[in-house]
């Protein structure tokens, strides 16, 4: 079964060692990943493959989902994201 | 089980959970409970059980404290953290008539997920749970007790005093049934976190009349607690001579240093030995 | 390129004794020009296109003498100046604005941050810069390798005669350390205050003086405290602390007679406090503590537990408060701090000091000169100098914070080289250098300190963060990084990133 968003979801915070993570619905069902972070050059990709293996776990669709990371490691991201996905749905 | 110190870490909390297993607390209990706002219990739990499967944990055990049966946030948490492999749970507001619903709860998850049994920790912090402590012990899936003073005396309608003589009774009462069932027996936090001297003096009357170790609240706690809830390096040194003495006799009593030497002594000595290997205190 | 180190870096075991001769104190009946406006002072200094000035840093954030004097060198049109400062702050936009303008062409320094850092960074200065160290630096001046034409000193207080100051006035900063060899060595020598009264102890002799000025404000002494930090209430950073001060105390350095310095981060400050504890509690006295002077060593000197502070400068405003008060608070300058060369340097006499990172290689390597996108957001100031005089320079750190791992593989900018380094402690072990092997056994056997490999942190970094990409430069130098004996040790080339 898919998840659409129905609301915006927000989870995490902007304090070190955290993020935070916008869950928002789109018209369409692609799914937009925007990443922003403190380590964007040296952990870019990987931040990105952590967000989107979740969003891909959660089987989500049809959603913007914005991270502004403050230097979170892989298993805070996650979390929030799942927060952020389970609160917009 | 031998615990010195367990110590409280807000669950929602990202810096303090990824520094937790580098403190100096021997269990880190990330709280989905008490520490955590009501509106983020979703958050708390889910940064928990994503933390569990990927932080390392270095010799810690890493407990959670979840939320009461009858939240809104009991079973989602069983969810969210019994797979991700917690060392044990620790269940608020526990007591005797409660008890056998919660573990029911537990196994159901167990079994869907197909889990080894966890172990449980009941956290006693009512006038009911006190005078109930003999059938959480009694249950088989009980790995140890924490005593919640401050909880307790408001079910009491009673205040907290600094020397936790209101306290007496149940401490008297948990410990004794904690130790008639070799179960795992962790004091009431202290909540003056600056004054590190009523807290040395709360721990050791604790350990004096048997208590394991303290439940903690700032990391500095946790390291005073280690020190006096451990054993001491003259009781090492003790312990080995009695295991080396053993050794080298045949009988099952011996004298040694003017002390008659039987089996429950050279227990203690192994226990303290134990004890002294998973502390890092032998050299 | 004015200024240009030229010899190779390579490990010195010790290095021969050499005297400069002081020039100016025989110029008895001396007499000092006092000129009334910034117009008359560049008149008489001649100024001209070319010249290499100095500043020190002493009022750190707060100072105001470099902008005022820059602009007035942006206004004049002056062209390819060279500016040799101790250390530049943010509050030095003007500097930034001049290297744009191409006024200024090269700055040789031993730290600098905020808005001169990110155009150096970014390939604007014509010359590459020298980063220095403290000690470094003086001996550049002392040695006339660096030569100055006119040096402008920030004076909190001048007598009539010229004579300087840095303990009253209404920007006392307390010591004027970093300021001496420019004084004894350069050509043209200007004072500039804002408080002329007569002086209950001179720091800086009218001999030395040839222009003062008198300005409505050097500064604001507020800025002094800038750039240090409060002791950590992080827990993280308190066990580190605690941690420290057990391996001092295993390898045998908490006795009495110990010397000791130790930076102004957080961590480092929390070792002071610790050692405050540990010495008053074995009843152990202290010999001196040295460098920069914070309020924290002055308790603890006021306490008896230190004998002497001896202070190249103040880095807070309690740290002047003694020093003005205090017998044995005694200022001292760069080049008895740190000159390699001064045989009676202070950091030879170092037992331990306390180091920040940003970063630490395998080979035991310390920058704390760059970001990882080689982008210049401070210096050595005294790190390369102390880690090289102490017998035990120990590097305190968080292991990770924010994704950031201080121990990589290689540093991006060798600030201090490996050989200097004893050890690092951080949360989640210490890493003692190889060449201490016998002691690492020791420690391993006799105590529960948590020694590990600089690898094992490394590995633990990358299973918590991953592994991070690196960043190349561009080809461009914009800065030389000069070693305390004058030795290249390393190059910043242009940040690949834009700010």
């Amino acid at each position: 079964m898919m998840n659409r968003p129905t609301k915006t979801g927000i989870a995490g915070t902007l304090e070190s060692n955290d993020c935070q993570v916008i869950v928002e619905p789109t018209k369409d069902e692609g799914l937009i990943i925007q990443i922003e972070s403190v380590v964007k050059a040296r952990f870019g990709k990987q931040i990105e493959t952590a967000v989107r293996d979740t969003c891909e776990q959660l089987n989500l669709i049809g959603a913007i989902v914005s991270v502004n990371d403050k230097g979170a490691l892989d298993f805070t991201i996650k979390a929030r994201v799942e927060t952020a996905v389970k609160r917009s749905l | 089980m031998s615990i010195r110190s367990a110590l409280f870490v807000p669950g929602n909390s990202a810096a303090m959970v990824l520094s937790s297993p580098i403190l100096d607390a021997d269990t880190i209990i990330l709280d989905c409970e008490d520490a955590i706002a009501m509106s983020s219990k979703d958050s708390a739990s889910l940064l928990i059980k994503h933390t569990l499967m990927q932080l390392p944990r270095r010799q810690k055990e890493f407990w959670v404290r979840i939320n009461p049966l009858g939240s809104d946030f009991f079973m989602d948490d069983l969810n969210n953290i019994l797979p991700s492999l917690p060392d044990a749970l620790l269940i608020p507001k526990a007591d005797g008539d409660d008890w056998g619903e919660i573990i029911a709860s537990i196994e159901k998850v167990e079994n869907k997920f197909k889990l080894k049994p966890i172990s449980l920790i009941a956290l006693i912090e009512s006038a009911k749970g006190v005078l109930t402590c003999e059938k959480l012990a009694h249950h088989p899936r009980t790995k140890g007790f924490l005593l919640g003073g401050e909880d307790f005396a408001s079910d009491m309608g009673i205040a907290r005093r600094e020397d936790n003589r209101e306290l007496l009774f149940a401490r008297y009462q948990v410990v004794t049934w904690a130790k008639a069932f070799k179960l795992l027996c962790l004091d009431t936090p202290y909540t003056d976190i600056d004054n590190l001297e009523g807290f040395k003096l709360d721990c050791e009357f604790s350990a004096s009349i048997g208590f394991d170790g303290k439940a903690c609240i700032h990391p500095l706690q946790a390291e005073v607690a280690n020190e006096v809830y451990s054993v001491s390096e003259t009781q090492i040194t003790w312990a080995k001579e009695v295991l080396e003495e053993t050794k080298r006799q045949s009988l099952g009593v011996f004298s040694f240093k003017g002390k008659m030497i039987d089996r429950p002594v050279i227990l203690r000595a192994e226990q303290t030995i134990e004890k002294a290997k998973k502390w890092g205190l032998l050299r | 390129m004015k200024y240009e180190p030229k010899l190779p870096y390579q490990y010195i075991e010790s290095y021969e004794p050499r005297i400069y001769q002081e020039k100016k104190t025989s110029r008895v009946n001396h007499i000092v020009k006092k000129v009334e406006s910034l117009d008359e002072l560049f008149d008489r200094i001649g100024l001209q296109d070319g010249m290499t000035i100095s500043f020190h840093h002493h009022l750190r954030n707060g100072d105001a003498v470099m902008n005022l004097i820059l602009d007035e060198i942006i206004k004049r049109k002056l062209k390819d100046i060279t500016v040799a400062a101790s250390s530049v702050f943010p509050i030095h936009t003007s500097l930034a604005k001049a290297i744009e303008l191409g006024v200024v062409t090269q700055v040789v320094s031993a730290y600098m941050s905020g808005a001169v850092a990110d155009v150096v960074s970014e390939g604007k200065c014509l010359y590459p810069c020298v980063m220095q160290t403290h000690g470094g630096r003086a001996l550049s001046i002392e040695s006339g390798k660096l030569k100055i034409d006119v040096a402008f000193i920030a004076a909190p207080a001048l007598d009539e005669s010229g004579n300087i100051s840095g303990r009253q006035g209404k920007a006392a900063c307390g010591s004027l350390g970093y300021a001496i060899a420019d004084a004894h060595y350069a050509s043209t020598v200007v004072a500039i205050t804002d408080t002329i009264e007569p002086l209950f102890h001179i720091d800086i002799a009218r001999e030395c003086v040839d222009v003062m000025l008198q300005v409505d404000s050097i500064g604001d002494p507020r800025g002094i405290v800038s750039g240090t930090t409060r002791i950590t209430k992080d827990p993280v950073g308190l066990a580190i602390a605690k941690r420290t001060i057990e391996l001092m105390d295993a390898v045998g350095y908490i006795k009495d007679g110990l010397s000791f310095q130790t930076g102004a981060g957080g961590i480092s400050l929390a070792v002071a406090a610790q050692l405050h504890l540990k010495l008053r509690q074995n009843n152990i006295k202290g010999s001196f503590a040295s460098g920069g002077i914070t309020g924290y060593l002055v308790d603890m000197f006021e306490e008896g537990l230190f004998e002497k502070l001896y202070d190249v400068q103040c880095f807070d405003l309690s740290a002047v408060a003694s020093i003005v008060k205090n017998a044995n608070h005694q200022a001292i300058s760069a080049s008895q701090y740190g000159n390699p060369f001064n045989p009676k340097n202070m950091v030879d006499q170092l037992d331990v000091v306390i180091l920040g990172a940003s970063e630490i290689d395998l080979n035991f390597n310390v920058n704390v000169t760059t970001g990882f996108d080689h982008r210049i957001l401070g210096g050595s100031g005294g790190h390369a100098d102390t880690a090289y005089g102490s017998k035990f320079a120990i590097i305190v750190s968080k292991l990770v914070s924010s994704r950031i791992s201080v121990v990589v593989d290689r540093v991006t900018t060798i600030t201090t080289p490996g050989e200097t380094v004893d050890a690092l402690v951080t949360d989640y072990g210490i890493a003692l250098h190889p060449r201490h092997r016998e002691l690492i056994e020791q420690l391993k056997k006799t105590t529960r300190l948590p020694v590990v490999s600089m690898k094992e942190l490394l590995d633990t970094a990358n299973e918590l963060c991953g592994v991070p990409q690196t960043m190349l430069p561009k080809d461009k130098i914009v800065a030389l990084m000069e070693y305390r004996d004058l030795s290249v040790i390393d190059v910043i080339r242009q940040s690949e990133i834009p700010l």
